[in-house]
C-alpha cells in the first residue's frame, strides 16, 4: 500500500508508529533492531562471491566473529567486482546501480549496487525523513498528496536522483520539477523553472545539498525573476507576499529573501559543509534547515527532527560501527593500523566519530569506511537514541561543499601536470569569515623557480586552478555550478617545511595538517634564516 | 414550566439507569467500571430526585431537591474521574482539587446556599409547576464545573494525542462528552420545556457504555442478558402503550374518524407497531448475543477437551476446530517451540503441509511479550519492531497469507504460536474476534504447556541422552509392539555391534568414543528413515527394528549402514584413527524365530558369527536345520567341524577353555569331569533339540565353563562329604557369579556368559542368580541345567554313590516344568532311554 492511501486508511497515530516510532525506542531495542538485521546481511554476504573472497576462507556465525574477522574495507576491496559490475558475486540481485566519483579526475567512478529491499527500506526512511522534519511535535503529520518539492539534487544515475523516483511510489508530490525528466534544462535553468513553477503554488519542501542551496538562495532574486518566456502564472497569496516582500526589501535595503515569499513546511540540506551554510540559510528561508545523512554507497542513513538536536540513524538502513578520534589518529600516522570501532550504545557525548557502514538488506559494503566524521551530539540520556551531526570528510580527503575528493596524489597529481617549480606544499580545508569553505596551498617554490618564473600568488593560484578545473571534474562543477573559485595559495619560504621537520623532528601531514601546525610553520619561517635546499624532491 | 415531559423523560431515563447499572453490578470490576458505577449511580440519584420531587412523593420536595440536586453538583467531579481513568490519566492534583472542590459545595448546597428548593406551583389546568429562585452563588459551581469540564477537554486531547483519535472507544466518549454539553447548553435556552440534560445524559451513559466495551473492558453478555432486554422491552412498550394510545386516538378522532373505528384503528395499529418492534429486538438480540453465547458455549467445551489430553496433537485437533467454528478463516497453522525457532507443527488444511519455523529472536516474538498477546499483521506492521524482520521472515508471513498472531504465553514463557491466514472474504479480524482468540490462546496455553511437558519427560525416558536414539527400556516395549503388529506378516530384527570399540575408548578417549556412536546413530537413523526404529541396546551395539522387512532387504539396508559407517575413516579428518567396522547380525521372524525373546537371541547369535567371522560383516541368522537320526554323532560332527575350520572361533578360543578346564580340574578333578559331561550332554540335547549348529557350539563352550566359578570355592566345601551349611551353601552359590566374573575377562568369550549365568535357573523361577523363569531364560541354560542335573545325579560324590541312569531320567522328567524346560527335559529323558546319551562316569 502506498503511502498516500495509508495516511486515508490509518490514524495519524499508526503511520507515525510505522515510520517514525523508532525515534522512541530505547538503545537496547535499538541494538536489537540494528544486530537482527546485521545477522541476517552476514548470512547473505559471507555466502557470496564477494563475501568468500574479502573473508578469505572464514566463516563468521554472529555479529562478534563478523567484526573480529573481516578488517575495515574501502572501496578498493570491492573495485574488481562492483566495477565490472558482477552480479552474481553479489550477496543479492541489484535493481539499479548508483554512481559517483571516487576520487577527483585520478580513479573512474564508483558505483553502488541498490537491491530492492535497499529501496524499500530506502522510501520508507525519506518518507520517515519527511514526517519528522514537518511535525511541530511528536505524532503530528503534516504530508499530504501534492505537496510541492523543490528539488536541488542531481539526477539518476547519481543518489541523490534516487529519492524522487521512489518519493514517487509512495506518494504523488508535485515536483518543481521533475529532476529525473528530461527536459534538456541544466542545473541552473532547472532551479530557475523550478522556481517559476513554485510561483503558482508555493513550495512545501526544499532538498539540496548545502551549497547548493546556498548558491540557489544567495541567486535567488535572478532565480525567481529571470527571463521567462511568456507570463508567470503567480497565485493571489503568492503574489500578495511578494509585494510585501518588494516593501520590506526596500524598506531594509536588502535583496528579497525567498523566506519573504515562501512558507516551506521542511528545508533539508545534506552533504559536507552543510553546516557552514546552516545560519545563512535560516535567515533567507526563515527556517531552520534539517540536516541528512546520506551517500551513495551508504543509502539514506539518518535525519534530524523538529527538535534540531542531531541526526538520527535510521536502525534499518546500515549496521553502524565508529572509529573513535584517537583510533583515526592512529591509522593516519600507520596505514596499515587496524582501529577499534565502538558501536551506537557505546558512543559518547562530544566524540568524533568516523562512520564505518554495513549495508543491510543484500548491500554490497560492509565494515566500509565512507570516509565521513560525525561528532555525537547526544549519547543518549535514560536509554534513549544517540544524535550525530556532520563534521567533516576525514582528515585525509578535501571535500569542498560536497562536490570535490581531493586526496594528496590528486594534489600531487595536479601540481606535477602544472609544471610550476614547487619544492614542496601543504593543503588544507579553512573557512573564510563568511563561512566558505576553501583549499588553502601553503606552497614552497624551488630556488630556480623563485628566480625564473612568475610566481606571484594570483598567478600561482589561477595556474593550479586551471589544472585542478582539468583533472577534476568536481572541481569544475563548483565553478561551473556554484560559481565558486575555492582555491587560496599562501607561498612559504624555500625550504620551510624542511626545516620545520629538522626543528621539531615532525613531518608535517600534507594534507590537512592541524592549524596549530601551521601556525607554529608559519611562525618558524619568521624566525628562521632562509635554507635553501638543494634537492628538489619528486612530487 | 411544564413538569410533564419533564417526568416522562426522567422516568424513561431512571429505567435507563436503573437497568444499566443493575447490569454491571454484576461486571468484574475494574477501576474505570468502578467510576463508571459510581457516575450511574450519581445519575440515578440526580433524575430518581428530580422525578419524585415532581410527584411530590414523601417526604417531601425538599428532600428529593436536595438529593437530586447534590446528585447533580457531584456529577461534574464523577465524570472527571471516570475519564482520567478511561484515559490512564494520573492527575492527582487535579483529581485532589476537584474532590475537595466537589466536596464542599456539596456541603454548602445542603445548608442551600447557591439554590433553593423549588416552589410547586399549581396552574389553572391543575398542572405543578415548580419554580426556582436563583442568587448570584449559583455562579461558584457553574464556574468550578465549567473549569472541571475544561479539564475533561485537556484530558481526552491529550489522549487522542498520545494514542490517536481512532483509540478504540475514545469517539464513542467523545460523542457522550460533547452531547451532554450540548444538553446542558440547550437546557438553558429560555422557553424551554423539554429535559435535554436528561436527555443527554442518557446517551451519555450509553456512549460511556459502548467506549468501555469498544475497550474491551467488559463482556456485554456478562451483563445484559435476553431476560434483562425483555424486560425492557415491556416497560417501553407498556409506557408507549399508556402515554400514546389515547393522543393517538383523539388525533384520529379529530379528523372526524366514529369514536369505535378510531379505537379499532388504534388497536391494529399498536398491534402491528409492538409486533414490528418485538420483531426488531429479537433481531438485535440475536445479531448482539447469539455470537457471544456460542463463543461461551464453544469455549467451554473446548477448555473441557483439553483440559483432559496430553497430547499436542489432540490439544491442536481441538483448538482448529473451536477456531474455525468461530472465524472463518482460511488456514491455521500451529507452531511450537524447538531449538531456538517455533517450528510449524500442524495446520489446519492437510493440503498444505509446507514446513516453516520462525526463530526465537524474532522481532514478531518481542512484540508478542511487549504489546499484545493477539494482534493482527497490520497492527504489527506499524510497530517499529517489524523493521527488524528479516526478509525470509516477510516472505514466509506473505506465502502464507498470516493475517493474525495470536501468542500461548504462560507467565513469560511463550510456549506455541498460533498464525491465521485472512478470512474467507476478507474481512478484516473483528473485537470480537480477537476477544475470542485471546480467550482461546490462554486456555491452549495451558493446554499445551502440560502436552508438552508430557512429552518431553516421555521422550527423555525413551531416549538415549548421548546419541538420541530410543534407549533399551523403549526397545523392549517397541519389540513387543511390533511383534504383535506383525504377526502373519514378518519383523526383522538387526543388531548392530561396533567392533573393538573398548580398544578404540581406550587409545582415542571416551569423548572421542562417543563422537563415533553419535556419527553411527545418525547414520543408523538416516538409513533407516521411517521403514523402522533404531535404539542404542547396550554400550556399543544398536538395535534395529524393521517391521515388515525379510531376510533379503533387512540385508541390504544394513549393509548400506556398514558401508556409510565405513566411509567415515574415509575423512580426511579421519586418517590418523584406527580403522573403524561394524558387525551385525539380523534375525527375521516367522523365518527363524517364533517369539521376540527367539529373535532377540538369534539375532545375538548372528552378531556372535559376525564377530567370530572376521569381523566387519553381516550376518543373517539362517534358522534351525533338520535333526538328524543320529543326534550323538551329528552333535560330534559339528564340534569337529567347528575345530578343524581354520576360521571357526570355537578353534581360536579352544586353547583358552581347554587352559581353563585344566585349571579347575587341577583343584577340583570332579569339576572338571563335571564340565566336559555337561558339555557333551548339552550339545546333544541342544542338537535334538533342533538348535543351529552355531548354538550347539556355544553351549558346548559354556558348558565347559559353567562351574569354572568353583575356582574359588574352598576345597574344603566342594569335597564336603556332609550337608552343607546355610553359608557353605550361600559361597556355594556366588560360583555363578565368580564364572562370569572369570568369563568376561577373556577375550571374545562374553557370549558364553548368558548360558553360564543362567545354569541354575530354574523354570518356574525359583533358581538363582537372577530368578528368571520360563523363555525368559537363555535356551543354552536350559540346555545346560538339565544336563548339569543328570551328571550330578549320575556320577558318584563323597557323600553318595552315583544314581541309576533310568531314575536319573525319570527325575529330570518328573522336574520338567517346574525345575527344567519341559520340552527339553522330555527330549533329554528320550535320549537317554535311546542311548544317544550315554553316562561316563566320573573318576
Amino acid at each position: 500500500m502506498r503511502f498516500q492511501d495509508k495516511l486515508k486508511k490509518y490514524s495519524p497515530e499508526q503511520i507515525w508508529s510505522e515510520y517514525c516510532g523508532f525515534l522512541d525506542l530505547n538503545i537496547s531495542d535499538y541494538m536489537y533492531i540494528q544486530n537482527r538485521l546485521m545477522e541476517e546481511q552476514i548470512k547473505l554476504w559471507r555466502d557470496s562471491g564477494l563475501g568468500r573472497e574479502l573473508l578469505r576462507g572464514q566463516y563468521p556465525e554472529t555479529v562478534e566473529d563478523f567484526r573480529k574477522m573481516l578488517p575495515l574495507t574501502r572501496y578498493e576491496d570491492y573495485a574488481d567486482v562492483l566495477l565490472s559490475r558482477r552480479t552474481a558475486m553479489l550477496p543479492a540481485t541489484p535493481m539499479v546501480w548508483i554512481e559517483t566519483t571516487w576520487e577527483g579526475g585520478l580513479r573512474p567512478v564508483k558505483v553502488a549496487p541498490y537491491t530492492r529491499e535497499m529501496l524499500d527500506t530506502y522510501s520508507h526512511n525519506i518518507i520517515c525523513l519527511m514526517l519528522v522534519t514537518t511535525a511541530r511535535e511528536k505524532g503530528d503529520i503534516n504530508v499530504s498528496k501534492g505537496d510541492r518539492v523543490l528539488y536541488g539534487g542531481a539526477p539518476l544515475p547519481y543518489a541523490t536522483g534516487l529519492m524522487p523516483s521512489l518519493v514517487k511510489e509512495e506518494i504523488n508530490l508535485e515536483w518543481l520539477p521533475d529532476p529525473n525528466e528530461k527536459n534538456g534544462l541544466s542545473f541552473s535553468e532547472r532551479i530557475k523553472k523550478g522556481f517559476t513553477m513554485a510561483h503558482k503554488g508555493g513550495i512545501d519542501f526544499f532538498f539540496g545539498i548545502g551549497s547548493v542551496a546556498n548558491y540557489i538562495t544567495e541567486n535567488f532574486s535572478s532565480a525567481s525573476s529571470g527571463k521567462s518566456k511568456g507570463k508567470i502564472k503567480v497565485s493571489p497569496d503568492i503574489a500578495l507576499r511578494y509585494l510585501k516582500a518588494r516593501y520590506l526589501s526596500r524598506r531594509d535595503q536588502r535583496p528579497v529573501q525567498p523566506g519573504d515569499i515562501f512558507r516551506p513546511k521542511a528545508f533539508i540540506c545534506a552533504g559536507t559543509d552543510a553546516h557552514c551554510y546552516r545560519s545563512r540559510l535560516a535567515k533567507a528561508w526563515g527556517t531552520e534547515p534539517f540536516e541528512l545523512a546520506a551517500g551513495t554507497e551508504s543509502t539514506c542513513i539518518g535525519t534530524e527532527t523538529w527538535e534540531h538536536n542531531g541526526m538520527y540513524f535510521f536502525p534499518d538502513a546500515c549496521f553502524y560501527e565508529f572509529i573513535p578520534e584517537d583510533e583515526i589518529q592512529h591509522c593516519l600516522e600507520n596505514k596499515d593500523y587496524q582501529p577499534r570501532t565502538c558501536l551506537m550504545n557505546e558512543v559518547r557525548t562530544g566524540g568524533l566519530y568516523e562512520l564505518v557502514i554495513s549495508v543491510l538488506k543484500g548491500g554490497a559494503f560492509m565494515r566500509y569506511r565512507i570516509g565521513d566524521v560525525y561528532r555525537c551530539v547526544s549519547a543518549g540520556t535514560a536509554g534513549s537514541l544517540p544524535t550525530f551531526t556532520f563534521d567533516d570528510r576525514v582528515s585525509s580527503v578535501i571535500d569542498i561543499a560536497g562536490f570535490t575528493r581531493l586526496t594528496e596524489s590528486t594534489i600531487g597529481d595536479v601540481v606535477a601536470l602544472s609544471k610550476l617549480g614547487i619544492n614542496d606544499w601543504l593543503a588544507k580545508k579553512e573557512y573564510s569569515h563568511e563561512g566558505q569553505p576553501y583549499l588553502h596551498m601553503y606552497i614552497e617554490l624551488t630556488p630556480e623557480a623563485v628566480t625564473g618564473d612568475a610566481v606571484s600568488k594570483s598567478a600561482l593560484a589561477e595556474h593550479l586552478a586551471v589544472y585542478f578545473r582539468y583533472y577534476d571534474s568536481d572541481y569544475n562543477d563548483l565553478k561551473r555550478l556554484l560559481n565558486m573559485e575555492p582555491l587560496k595559495v599562501t607561498i612559504l619560504k624555500t625550504g620551510a617545511i624542511a626545516t620545520y621537520k629538522g626543528r621539531t623532528g615532525r613531518t608535517l601531514q600534507r594534507i590537512n595538517p592541524s592549524a596549530l601546525d601551521i601556525g607554529e610553520l608559519l611562525k618558524l619561517q619568521e624566525s628562521e634564516p632562509c635554507v635553501i635546499v638543494r634537492e628538489v624532491k619528486a612530487i | 414550566m411544564s413538569s410533564v415531559p419533564f417526568l416522562y423523560v426522567n422516568i424513561l431515563a431512571l429505567i435507563c439507569y436503573a437497568i444499566i447499572l443493575a447490569a454491571f453490578l454484576a461486571a468484574k470490576k475494574t477501576s474505570q467500571i468502578r467510576w463508571f458505577i459510581l457516575l450511574i449511580t450519581d445519575a440515578l440519584l440526580w433524575t430518581g430526585g428530580a422525578v419524585l420531587m415532581r410527584l411530590q412523593i414523601f417526604p417531601g420536595i425538599r428532600f428529593w431537591f436536595g438529593v437530586s440536586i447534590l446528585a447533580l453538583f457531584a456529577f461534574a467531579f464523577l465524570a472527571y474521574m471516570f475519564v482520567c481513568s478511561f484515559a490512564r490519566f494520573r492527575g492527582c492534583l487535579s483529581k485532589l482539587i476537584f474532590g475537595i472542590g466537589s466536596l464542599i459545595i456539596v456541603i454548602l448546597e445542603a445548608f442551600g446556599v447557591f439554590i433553593a428548593p423549588p416552589a410547586a406551583v399549581t396552574t389553572p389546568t391543575g398542572g405543578t409547576v415548580f419554580t426556582y429562585e436563583m442568587e448570584w452563588q449559583i455562579a461558584i459551581p457553574l464556574v468550578f464545573f465549567l473549569i472541571i469540564v475544561v479539564f475533561i477537554v485537556l484530558v481526552v486531547r491529550k489522549l487522542i494525542r498520545e494514542k490517536g483519535i481512532r483509540t478504540p472507544g475514545l469517539q464513542a466518549l467523545i460523542f457522550g462528552c460533547f452531547i451532554t454539553a450540548i444538553g446542558n447548553m440547550v437546557q438553558i435556552i429560555p422557553g424551554n420545556t423539554f429535559p435535554w440534560d436528561t436527555l443527554g445524559g442518557v446517551i451519555m451513559a450509553v456512549s460511556m457504555m459502548i467506549a468501555l466495551y469498544k475497550r474491551r473492558m467488559f463482556r456485554l453478555t456478562l451483563l445484559v442478558s435476553k431476560n434483562v432486554v425483555l424486560m425492557v422491552s415491556f416497560v417501553m412498550c407498556t409506557f408507549a402503550s399508556v402515554y400514546f394510545i389515547s393522543p393517538v386516538k383523539q388525533a384520529i378522532v379529530s379528523t372526524g374518524m366514529s369514536d369505535n373505528a378510531a379505537t379499532s384503528f388504534v388497536v391494529v395499529i399498536f398491534f402491528v407497531l409492538i409486533i414490528l418492534i418485538c420483531y426488531m429486538i429479537k433481531r438485535l438480540m440475536d445479531s448482539l448475543f447469539t455470537r457471544e453465547e456460542q463463543q461461551s458455549r464453544l469455549l467451554k467445551a473446548f477448555s473441557n477437551k483439553v483440559s483432559r489430553t496430553l497430547k499436542t496433537e489432540e490439544v491442536f485437533s481441538e483448538l482448529i476446530k473451536v477456531v474455525t467454528t468461530e472465524i472463518p478463516v482460511c488456514n491455521v497453522y500451529f507452531c511450537l517451540p524447538e531449538e531456538g525457532a517455533f517450528v510449524s507443527r500442524y495446520s489446519s488444511n492437510p493440503l498444505k503441509p509446507q514446513k516453516f519455523s520462525i526463530s526465537a529472536q524474532s522481532p514478531l516474538l518481542t512484540y508478542l511479550r511487549s504489546e499484545e498477546t493477539c494482534f493482527t499483521m497490520e497492527e504489527f506492521r506499524h510497530s517499529p519492531y517489524y523493521l527488524s524482520l528479516w526478509q525470509d521472515e516477510k516472505k514466509i508471513f506473505r506465502d502464507m497469507d498470516i493475517t493474525c498472531v495470536a501468542g500461548l504465553v504462560d507467565d513469560e514463557d511463550i510456549v506455541g504460536l498460533l498464525l491465521l491466514s485472512s478470512k474467507e472474504h476478507g474481512t478484516p479480524y473483528s473485537y470480537s474476534e480477537l476477544s475470542f482468540l485471546n480467550t482461546v490462546s490462554t486456555i491452549t496455553s495451558i493446554a499445551v504447556k502440560n502436552a508438552c511437558l508430557y512429552e518431553r519427560v516421555y521422550q527423555e525416558a525413551r531416549t538415549d541422552s548421548l546419541t538420541g536414539v530410543y534407549n533399551y527400556k523403549h526397545f523392549t516395549e517397541c519389540i513387543k509392539n511390533d511383534f504383535e503388529a506383525c504377526r502373519g506378516d514378518s519383523l526383522a530384527l538387526l543388531y548392530l555391534d561396533l567392533d573393538d570399540f573398548k580398544l578404540y575408548n581406550q587409545l582415542y578417549g571416551n569423548d572421542e568414543g562417543d563422537y563415533i556412536m553419535r556419527r553411527v546413530a545418525e547414520i543408523a537413523k538416516a538409513v533407516v528413515g521411517k521403514n523402522g526404529t533404531v535404539f542404542r541396546f547396550s554400550g556399543k551395539v544398536f538395535a534395529v527394528l524393521l517391521p515388515h522387512f525379510d531376510g533379503r532387504s533387512s540385508i541390504i539396508l544394513a549393509e548400506e549402514i556398514r558401508r556409510r559407517v565405513d566411509a567415515i575413516n574415509d575423512e580426511p579428518s579421519r586418517h590418523r584413527y584406527k580403522h573403524l567396522t561394524i558387525s551385525g547380525g539380523i534375525c527375521v521372524y516367522p523365518y527363524a524365530a517364533s517369539s521376540p525373546n527367539e529373535l532377540m537371541e538369534n539375532a545375538d547369535m548372528a552378531v556372535f558369527n559376525a564377530k567370530n567371522s572376521g569381523k566387519d560383516i553381516i550376518v543373517m541368522f539362517k534358522g534351525i536345520k533338520p535333526v538328524s537320526h543320529s543326534i550323538a554323532d551329528k552333535t560330534m560332527d559339528i564340534l569337529a567341524r567347528a575345530e578343524s575350520d581354520s576360521t571357526s572361533h570355537y578353534k581360536a578360543s579352544s586353547p583358552t577353555i581347554h587352559a581353563l578346564t585344566a585349571a579347575i580340574n587341577a583343584k577340583d578333578n570332579y569339576t572338571g569331569n563335571h564340565s566336559r559331561n555337561v558339555a557333551r550332554y548339552s550339545s546333544i540335547l541342544a542338537t535334538a533339540a533342533g538348535l543351529n549348529e552355531e548354538q550347539v557350539k556355544i553351549i558346548y563352550e559354556a558348558a565347559l565353563l559353567h562351574d569354572i566359578g568353583k575356582i574359588s570355592i574352598p576345597e574344603s566345601i566342594l569335597n564336603k562329604p556332609d550337608k552343607l551349611t546355610d553359608s557353605e551353601f550361600k559361597l556355594m552359590t556366588e560360583h555363578v557369579n565368580s564364572a562370569i566374573e572369570m568369563i568376561r575377562h577373556l577375550p571374545s568369550m562374553d557370549y558364553v556368559i548368558p548360558a553360564a549365568i543362567g545354569h541354575h535357573e530354574r523354570w518356574d523361577g525359583k533358581g538363582y542368580p537372577r530368578g528368571l523363569s520360563g523363555e525368559e531364560i537363555p535356551v543354552a541354560a536350559r540346555c545346560l541345567a538339565v544336563a548339569d542335573a543328570f551328571d550330578a545325579m549320575t556320577t558318584d560324590r563323597p557323600y553318595r554313590k552315583g544314581l541309576s541312569v533310568e531314575y536319573a531320567a525319570e527325575q529330570i522328567e518328573k522336574n520338567a516344568g517346574t525345575q527344567f524346560d519341559p520340552n527339553l527335559a522330555h527330549i533329554f529323558a528320550e535320549l537317554v532311554r535311546s542311548g544317544e546319551i550315554t553316562v561316563s562316569k566320573a573318576s
